[in-house]
This record gives structure tokens, sequence and C-alpha cells, in this order.
């Protein structure tokens, strides 16, 4: 008997598919969705002709214009994170469907390469990694699962071709127009597919057996106990099986030829002749250069050039080892991608014995037996693999491969808490949650300079920068603030902004804007607040109707539109952005700076510590602040007193701030020049605490006599002034601040 | 009959669809056309209308006034626009919509109607009663005088510290056609492109800089000279950079400016970039033998700007005296950085000797440090009789100066007064003649007080000038987006002959 066919999606691949998508959701939408909230900000999809010949006009303009298209849904986490999954769902079974009739033998691979393929999409995108912060092309993260998923699309229509023309010439002259047409609408993921047309051609196309289309004639009886679908199976080893009642009239199809196998075997003779004479290779070589050629002269002239789209592809996550990252899972699943790639094809390089021709062959119930007689080498395989089936049932198959793709996803996406951290960050920065900011900064383990300085900001906001300043993390800060300020556009923009520098924060908006094509939302957004705190209402119009073309982003260029027609009335109380524009112009400086070169951070550092003559409220905070981090406790106690007297702090009749008491009495205590009228800022509890301090144990600098120390004395000034770990990260938090 | 049925289908379709298909399109068009509702009434408001043409006047060879209708009463199948001349003649264009695309060849046909009368735009919408109410409208003049065809100018972003894609351009004026002349993207590793200069109004010939500070390789001056182009590196002395061009109108020579530029940005101001020299002079540059006469003054001097008279006999220039302090660079820069207010700017011109090549002593033609002012782009007509500049409180760099506005001078009498009808609140800056001398195309910010776009005014023969007009544009809605600003406007009379493709190559 034959053995029993399957066809469609079977209990197994369902349970699998399902797993998949969900996988995939948790990751896209919920794991990861502040960081692709984050990359959708930096790139507006518009419905426009203009932008769709924009995308177009390029290698790979498809591709880019639908993983435009894709990543306005990140608006929404869950929505856009879905859509991926969708897309990741269709890589697997693409994948599935293209790899398992290569041999039985092999499926184990093929599945877990269909597996894994999801997952390279995957970790390609997080490669952006912390690039969406410092953008060149926004849609980068979206493109390569898109990219993947055409290119894999291209390769089942491949497999048809080759199912359709055994003869090579005839490939080739296929091969030539579609990969001309591939590379302007796919770009690299069009030369990848070509790439990939001619690995198959050279190593798995022989073992690749011809859909062979048999009938088999049944009782008219039989036929109403079979299942719907099951008249029409299908067999990834021997082709399609066609059920029909034996009542039906026989269509004139080719009857099987009585020399059949002979006739396979001349023509899988003659695939092999032409393999030897290279004529794979030349076609593969015209395949590539003719369009190529064509595309460079006639048409594309101008962005032959562009890499736009290796660029997801080749650079590595951002700061990748200063992040905290321990290892680049990244780097080992793309690998352990590719090993099964290869050994799909290269392991087993020896071609199947037969290569079948294509046609239709009638088969009554009768012939049956003869039709599957096989030898009994073949019958022992196969009693082997049934074997292996029964054991590694469908079922747990499934279950085993996705929950290795989960495992995958999770070191993927926890590999590197630190990004996900600035994500979040970035989202709550642009929500004005403060308190929150703190709370996720404080999460991180090993801060980045970037964390460090969106917690500067956090606390400066919330006026408790004197407080809470030297609590974690800025102690055992392993990179500068001034780092992480470079690192991360998006806080100079909020930092300019929040430090009430709208010029600044509109400079480093534009400076991010223009690398994106005028398409970054966040840019887009703060240029608006910069133009409203600097009352430039018909400015402020502009950037919100350039928004107002974008889908998810009219909301807010509707509030923009509204604030600007109350700050025309004269109504600066008027909404919510006005009152944020209102306190912004408060905070600006009173006399005009100018800065020269790349005037974003020395400029801003400058104006919020320098000018002592002029410094109020905030600069104030923040120069006492930079005194202390740099431990010249002297000339902090010289300008507090300085300003209690100038009354820019109030000090008369209160206590001083936590980190102002703790720094006047570590003051005293090594001898510096405290003025007698501060005196009456330290509380006596604060005194008292002091006095408890065994400073001796400061000397123990061993990692576990400093985890002591730091619990006892946490978030203390005189924690962070003994601790000789600071040292070295003082000079640059100074800078930073 | 029936015989004549069936020959037809005989024959089949596919003789006879086309015309049967033409014909019922041309039926639909007519049934769908807008009517135009005759006994309106008037509700004597007009709506905001995007650009404002009212009172302008025009050219006889303009592209089609495009406009948007600002209300957002209303669905688009609800306004009506009708279009006609004051003569009668052209045809009437009727149009729905708030997005107001005026066909481009009826559009000429009524303006060649109308050349010296005017046209009047009717704007109508429909109640909820279904009546039609005018909504008022707007006239603009027609000139009888054509402008020059070709309008050229470069996109850049108002950011000056970083550039992504910048673009040299070409418009028709007589369409939408605009065409990419040069973009950054072609020179290989983005470089700066600026500073494009036609000689005598001719497209045929022209140069423009490209430099990339990080990639020498890929700096220098690329002249045109019909199909030819040539690249070539211009090397001043004193580390200055050949800078702001003006080609002779007749001759070989091209006057440079040859600058060290600074720029600096403010944290308060509304100008928030300024840009200036700590070194400028002149120089002479002949392009048949590639000698560059420089003309050496004092380093207290500062002259840059230069601007041919029509005639080829006289270089106009900006020049200011400031004597820096400091050695070295970075000194000067500091100090200059400090005393940025004490750049005046006077209009100076000398005599050209084109035997010799060199300049002759300078003469004041607009003092305008006297008055606390800097004077900026001289620009002489081509008739010779007028100086438009553009006046600001100080510097070089009048289009971040809200106060920049365009000021004429009168060379027979020396008397100088603004172009109120081309000023605004906002910054009035670049400027070019037309060839005829009647149109002046010229850069502003009154839009947004940020991003500059080009608007085109009529001047008459005594220098008054008509209220100006913005570039029509094809889709009129694109002005107000666009995140790009426009500058160095040039006109010429004819369009560059070289490629694109061409130009890229270098």
């Amino acid at each position: 008997m034959r053995e029993k066919k399957r066809g469609g999606l079977d209990d197994s691949s369902r349970l699998g598919t399902l797993l998949t998508f969900l996988c995939y959701w948790f990751y896209w939408g919920g794991l990861y969705g502040a960081f692709f909230y984050c990359a959708q900000d930096s790139g507006l999809f518009f419905w426009d002709s203009e932008f769709f010949w924009n995308r177009v006009s390029r290698p790979g303009g498809m591709v880019l214009y639908f993983a435009s298209f894709l990543a306005q849904f990140f608006y929404y986490p869950v929505l856009g994170g879905a859509i991926l999954a969708l897309i990741m769902t269709f890589i697997r079974a693409a994948a599935r469907s293209l790899f398992e009739p290569v041999d039985p033998r092999r499926r184990f691979l093929a599945r877990v390469l269909a597996a894994a393929l999801p997952l390279v999409a995957t970790v390609a995108s997080t490669w952006r990694g912390y690039s969406v912060f410092t953008p060149f092309e926004p849609d980068a993260p979206f493109i390569f699962p898109t990219g993947l998923l055409a290119t894999l699309l291209v390769l089942l229509g491949w497999r048809k071709v080759v199912a359709r023309f055994h003869a090579a010439t005839s490939r080739l002259k296929i091969m030539i127009p579609t990969t001309a047409c591939l590379y302007p609408l796919m770009g690299f993921w069009g030369v990848l597919a070509t790439f990939l047309c001619l690995f198959f051609e050279l190593f798995l196309i022989s073992s690749i057996p011809a859909p062979v289309c048999y009938q088999v004639r049944i009782d008219e009886s039989l036929m109403d106990a079979l299942p719907k679908r099951r008249k029409m199976n299908r067999d990834e080893d021997d082709g399609t099986v066609r059920i029909v009642p034996k009542s039906e009239k026989k269509k004139k199809r080719k009857p099987a030829p009585e020399n059949a196998e002979l006739k396979a075997r001349a023509v899988a003779g003659r695939a092999k002749r032409a393999v030897a004479r290279g004529m794979l290779e030349a076609e593969c070589l015209v395949a590539l250069c003719v369009p190529l050629g064509w595309y460079y002269f006639a048409f594309y002239r101008r962005t032959t050039l562009d890499s736009i789209l290796w660029r997801g592809v080749t650079e590595p996550c951002f700061d990748l080892k200063d992040a905290g990252t321990q290892f680049s899972w990244n780097v080992a699943i793309a690998a352990v991608v590719f090993i099964l790639f290869l050994g799909i094809g290269i392991s087993r390089r020896s071609p199947v014995k037969k290569r079948e021709t294509s046609g239709f062959f009638n088969f009554d119930e009768e012939d049956e037996e003869e039709a599957t007689e096989t030898s009994a080498k073949s019958k022992k395989k196969r009693a082997a693999l049934i074997k292996m089936r029964r054991i590694f049932g469908p079922r747990s198959k499934a279950t085993v491969e996705t929950l290795a793709a989960a495992i995958a996803i999770f070191l993927c996406g926890y590999g590197d808490q630190n990004f996900r951290i600035l994500c979040r960050v970035g989202r709550e920065i642009e929500r004005e949650n403060w308190e929150e900011i703190e709370s996720i900064c404080g999460e991180a383990a090993r801060p980045t300079g970037a964390i460090v300085a969106a917690r500067v900001l956090a606390l400066t906001r919330l006026g408790a920068l004197q407080d809470r300043l030297f609590t974690r993390p800025i102690d055992g800060l392993d990179t500068t603030t001034a780092k992480g300020m470079d690192e991360s556009l998006a806080l100079t923009e909020s930092f300019a902004l929040y430090h009430g520098l709208p010029n600044i924060a509109a400079q480093a908006s534009t400076y991010n804007l223009v690398q994106t094509d005028d398409r970054n939302a966040r840019c887009l957004k703060n240029l608006s607040r910069s133009a409203l705190a600097n009352g430039e209402t018909q400015l402020a119009r502009r950037y919100a109707w350039t928004l107002e073309r974008s889908l998810f982003h009219r909301g807010f260029s509707r509030e923009v539109l509204r604030a600007a027609d109350a700050i025309d009335a004269g109504e600066w109380d008027a909404t919510e952005l006005t009152r944020s524009a209102a306190a912004l112009r408060a905070l600006r400086p009173k006399q005009d700076r100018v800065a020269s070169g790349y005037p974003f951070f020395p400029l801003l550092i400058g104006v919020a510590t320098d000018d002592w003559d002029v410094a109020e409220g905030r600069a104030v905070d923040v120069k006492l602040s930079t005194l202390l981090i740099d431990r010249d406790l002297s000339e902090f106690a010289a300008r507090l007193e300085e300003a209690r007297v100038a009354g820019k702090i109030a000090l008369e009749g209160r206590s001083a701030p936590r980190a102002y008491q703790e720094a006047l009495l570590v003051a005293e205590e090594i001898g510096a020049t405290v003025p007698a009228t501060l005196d009456a800022a330290i509380d006596s509890a604060k005194r008292e605490e002091f006095a408890k301090v065994d400073f001796t144990l400061f000397r123990d600098i061993s990692p576990a006599g400093r985890d002591a120390l730091r619990e006892r004395n946490d978030g203390s000034y005189w924690y962070y002034y003994y601790d000789p770990t600071t040292n070295a990260a003082r000079r640059s938090v100074r800078k930073g601040l | 009959m029936i015989r004549l049925i069936k020959k037809i289908k005989s024959l089949g379709w596919r003789f006879f669809g086309l015309p049967v298909a033409l014909v019922a399109f041309w039926g639909i068009s007519v049934l769908i056309m807008p009517t135009v509702p005759r006994d309106a009434v008037d509700r004597g408001e007009t709506p905001r209308l995007y650009p404002d043409y009212d009172g302008c006047v025009v050219p006889a060879n303009i592209a089609p006034l495009n406009f948007e209708i600002l209300e957002t009463e209303g669905a688009d199948r609800e306004w009506l626009v009708e279009i006609e001349g004051s003569t009668g003649e052209g045809g009437r264009i009727a149009l729905r919509g708030k997005t107001v695309k005026i066909p481009t060849r009826r559009w000429r046909r009524l303006l060649k109607a109308n050349e010296g009368a005017s046209i009047v735009a009717h704007i109508y919408r429909q109640g909820e009663d279904r009546d039609w109410k005018a909504r008022g409208g707007f006239a603009v003049e027609v000139a009888a005088e054509k402008v020059d065809r070709w309008a050229h100018y470069r996109l850049i972003e108002p950011s000056y510290e970083y550039g992504n894609v910048l673009a040299l351009k070409s418009r028709d004026l007589t369409s939408f056609d605009e065409r990419t002349l040069a973009t950054n993207e072609s020179f290989g590793q983005k470089p700066c492109l600026n500073c494009h200069n036609f000689q005598d109004r001719d497209g045929k010939r022209f140069l423009f800089h490209y430099r990339d500070v990080d990639f020498p390789e890929y700096s220098g001056t690329v002249f045109v000279d019909g199909k030819r182009v040539e690249k070539r590196v211009l090397t001043a002395s004193d580390e200055l950079t050949c800078a702001y061009p003006a080609w002779r109108p007749t001759g070989p020579f091209v006057a440079f400016s040859e600058n060290k530029t600074r720029q600096i940005f403010h944290t308060v101001d509304t100008k928030k970039v300024d840009v200036f020299d700590i070194e400028s002079r002149l120089a002479i540059y002949n392009v048949e033998t590639g000698e560059l006469i420089e003309n050496k003054t004092s380093k207290d001097r500062f002259d840059t700007f230069p601007s041919w008279s029509p005639d080829g006999e006289y270089l106009y220039f900006c020049t200011a005296t400031v004597a820096l302090k400091g050695e070295g660079d970075d000194a000067r820069a500091k100090d200059a950085q400090a005393r940025i207010k004490e750049f005046k700017y006077d209009i100076a011109r000398s005599k050209f000797d084109a035997t010799t090549g060199r300049l002759g002593a300078p003469e004041i033609v607009v003092d305008a440090a006297s008055i606390g002012r800097s004077a900026i782009h001289p620009r002489v007509s081509p008739d010779g009789k007028f100086l438009v500049y553009t006046q600001c409180d100080y510097g070089t760099f009048p289009i971040w100066h809200k106060e920049s506005d365009l000021m004429i001078c009168d060379l027979g009498t020396g008397e100088t007064r603004p172009l109120d009808a081309l000023n605004s609140a906002y910054a009035e800056s670049y400027h070019s003649w037309d060839s005829s001398g009647r149109w002046l195309l010229f850069s502003s910010r009154r839009g947004d007080g940020h991003f500059t776009r080009l608007w085109l005014a009529h001047v008459d023969a005594e220098g008054g000038a008509a209220k100006p007009f913005p570039l029509p544009q094809g889709n009129p809605a694109s002005d107000r987006t666009l995140l790009k600003s426009y500058n160095v406007p040039e006109l010429t009379r004819n369009r560059p002959t070289v490629s694109g493709r061409k130009l890229a190559r270098f």
C-alpha cells in the first residue's frame, strides 16, 4: 500500500504556526514595543505619490516602501507587533514549503532552518539597536523581515519555475528578466534571491523531484468516506495524488509511458551534463550582470552606490560592547542559521538518483500494489522513518521547535537591558513622565552615559537633583554622560528643550531630521515645541502640516495647530502644549549666547553651568551639583553661600537638600572652608547619621566590601565622595552635566 | 442596416473601440464638468487662500497660479472656482475643489488673450440649501513683459551645520517642470554643493562649487560651457577659499571673493545662525588661462559678494573695515564672534581693466555703515539704472536677520529707498534680475521666518515694484510642507544643455 499522504496544514503545522505567531507577537509588541515605537517615530509614512516615488526611485524601493508602511503601525506596538509577527509566520511557512520537499532525510535541518529564519530577521532588526536614536534610515528595523519574506517568495516562485522548465536554457531565459525586475524592486534582496536561486541550481535542484501527478481511481462508495481535502493530497516525496471516482470519465492525459523511468533518467542525465558544461554558472552570471548593467546605465543611475539595504544586515549593534551585553546572541544565531543553510545544501551534495519527468499518470486501485513496490532497502529506511515519526510525533516536534525559537528570542531580546531601558526612557520623555524615567533608569545594573544623562534630566525636571543625584546609577558609571548625550541625539534634543534652549533643541532636531528625509516624527514634534516656545507660531504650523500627512500623528499636529492659534490670540494658558511652551519660554536664558561649530552639547553645558551671574533656578542646582561631582567642596560651600545671599536658594529657617547637607558635613570633615551661616542648614539627624559612619571601611575596595558599604550608605554623598570607584567617572560626569 | 451592424461586428471592437471610447469619455467629461452658477448670491466673505495672489502683477508667460482654499468648512465638491479674463477672451476655466490646479494649456490661452489686462478668479460655495453662494475671489494683472523662463536655485536645509541631500535645481517658470541639475549625492560623499553663477543669464555657461572638508578629492569648481564640463581646483593663497562667484557678462573673467568663513549659533535670538568672515578679499579668475589674480588688501578690510555691472566695466562688491585683534584664525574668529555687530558693509565698485585683469580703486556707492546698517548682495539692473541690495543691521548673512529688507538705489541720482512693496516683517535676501529688467526674483522668509521661498515681483521703469507673488507650484500645498529652503535664485533665458548625468561624473 502507498504510504498515507499528508496534505495542507496538519495539526502540528497549525500548532507550530500559532505558537510562532504568539512568540513573535510577544517579542515585537511586548518586550521590544518601546524600541519599535521609537523606530516608527523616526520615520513617517505618507500616503502621497511624492513619497511613493521617492522611495521607489532607488534600488529596493518597494521593500523600503513596504517597510515604511509597516513601520507606522508601531505607533500602537501591539498592532505593529501583530503585523510583524504575521510576517514572521509567513517567513517560517515559506521556508518550510521551500525546504521540506528537498529530502526526507534532511527534513529536520529544513525545519530548524525554517524556525531560525524569522529569528534572523528579528536579530537583524534588533541589530539596529541604538540607531533608533541616531537614525540614518529609520525603516531599517523593518526592512529585513520584509526583504527576507520577499526573497523567500521569489524562491518559491523559482521552485515553481524549476518544476515547469527542466531545461537549463529555459530557466536562463526566465531568470534574466526576473532578476532585472527584482533589483529595482528589491535591491539587495533581489540580488540575494538570485544568489539563492543559484544555490538551488547548484546544490538542490537535482534532489528536488519534479511534481509527478498520479490519479488514483477508486470506488464511488469509498469516495464519500474520504474527507474532502483528502481528495487532492500532496506528498513531498512523490508528487501529487488525485483521488477520483472510478465512474468519472478519464481525462485525456498523457498516459503513463511504459518507459517512464528510462525517460526520467535521460532527462536527469541531460541536466547533469548541462551543469557539467557550466551552463548554470553562465546562466547565473548573465542573470546578475545584465540587469545590473541595465539598471546602472539606463535607469537608476544615481543610486547604485546606495548601500541603504545593507545597513540592516551588516551594522553591528551601536553600543553592543559598552551596553552591558555579555555575548552577542545575534551573531551566534546568524552563524547557526548559516551553518544550517549550508548543511541542507552541501553536506549531502550527492544528487538523488532519479529525476522524474513531469506528467500525469493514471492508476487504478489494482495498480497500486505494483506502483508502490520498492526495494527491500528502501522499505527498511521507510520503516525507520515511520518509527522516528512515532517517537517524535508532529505535535512534540512543533512544540520543541517553537520553544527553541522562543528561548532564542528571549535571549536575544534580553541580551541588552540598557538598550531596552533607553527605548523606554525615550518614550517616557515624550510623555514628560519624569518620575517614571527616574525609576526606569534605576533598573540599569550597569548604566550607560545616555541612561545617566536621562536620569539627570529627569531629576532636574523634578527639582530633585540635590536630593537624589548621588543615588544609583551615577556611581559605578562606566561611560560618560557626555558620551551618552552624543550617543543619543534624541536625548540632546530633550535636554536642550527641557533646559529652556529651544534654539539648540531645534538645531539638534534639524540635524536629526535631515538624515531621515524630513520624516522624523520625534524631531518634528520637538521642532514644533521649540517653535511654540519661541513664539514662532507659523513655523510650528508648518511642522504640524507635515505631521498631518502621517496617519497616526495627526492628534499631535492638531494640538499644535490649536496651540498656535491660542498663542496668536495671546492665550498662553489655553492648552497643555501652550502651557508647556510658556514654561519653556520662561526657562530661556536671559541673555543670548553664541557658540561655533556643532553647538549642541558644549553650549548646553555652558548655559546650564557656567553663567553664575545669570544662572537661576535649575541652572544653580546643576552648577552646585557639578561641583559636588567634581568633589570641589570649598568652591561648593562658597557658591552655596553666594547663592543663599543672592536669594537664588532659600535656606533660611529650613534644612538644605540632602546632598548639600551631606556635602557640607564631608567638607567640615576634610577641613574645607565652610561659612558658619550654612551650619544651620544641616539637620541634627543628619549629623548623627554622619557621625556613625566608619570611614575606615572605605579603604576596603573588594567587591564584597563595596557592596556592603553601598547597602549601608546607599545614595549618600559621603559614599560617593569616599568610594574610589567613582574617581574615574567624576570628571567625565562633570563634563556631562 | 442589419448588414451594416453585422459588418461592424465582423470588423470587431478592435477597429471601432477607440473612437467609441473617446466619444464616451468626452461625453462623460461634458456631463460632469462643473457648472458655473450665474445666480449665485455674494456673501461678501473672501475665503483664506494660499498663496494670496490678489493684486499681483504676473508675467505673460507664468505657469498656472494654482492655489488652495484654506477653509475647513464644506467638502471639496462644494467649492467651485471660475477663472476668466477681463477682456472676455481666452475662455473660462471652472474647477471644483479646495485645491485648485489649473490646466496648463487653458491657462496659457487665457494669459495670451489677456496680456496687459487682468485675470479674475471667482470662488463659490454650495450651501446646505444646495444654492451657490459667491465667496469673493481675486484678480491678477497680466503684464505685457515676459519673464526669463528658467530659474535656478539650491534646495537646502535651513540649518547650516549639516546637509544631507543638497540639490541644484532648474525650474521652468512657464510650467511646473523642475529638473535636478546636480545633487551632492552625485559627487560620491555628499559634499557641500554651493554658489552657482551664470554668465549673463545664459543657462549654458555656469559654474558651481562642491567641497568636502574630509575628502579633498571630492572638492572643486565645476565650469560648464554648453555640454563641456570641466572641474578645476582653484587655489587661493593664505588658506582662503574661492567662494562667492560672479561671471563677467563678457569675456573669460570670473570674479570671486576669497573667504575664511565661520558660523555661530544663537541660544535665544530668533536669528539662530550667523555666518561671518575672519578674512575676505576679491580675486579675478581668467577661465581661459587659469590665472587667479588676487586683489590683496589689508586683513582689516573685508571685501565680498562681487557682482558685475551689465557692461562688465565695474565690479560691485560689499566692503567693511574691522580691525580684528589677535593673531591666528582662532583668535580672530573669537574676536569677530564677540564683535559681530561691528561688521557693517558698504557697497563699493571698482573699475575693471580687462587687459590686465585687475581692479581699480574702490569707490563707495551705498554708504550703509554711516547709518549703522549693512548693505549686502548688490545687483545692478540690466539697463544699468538701478542697484538692488539687501540691507540689515550687521554682517553678511541677512537671511537669518528678520530686519533684512530689499533696497533700491538709483545709480543716476544716488538716491536709495526701500522696496516697500516687496518687504515684509521677515527677511528678504538674495535677489536676481531677469534679462528684461522688469522682473525681480527674490528669496523671502515671510511665510514663517524660517524656510525661504522664492517670490517674483514686477519692477517698472521708474524702479517701482508691484505686489510680489510666490513661484506657482503644481501642488500648491507643497510649498507649505516642504522642509527645505530655496537658496541663491538666479534667472536665465535658456536652460542648461548639460545633462545631470554628465555633471554627476565629477
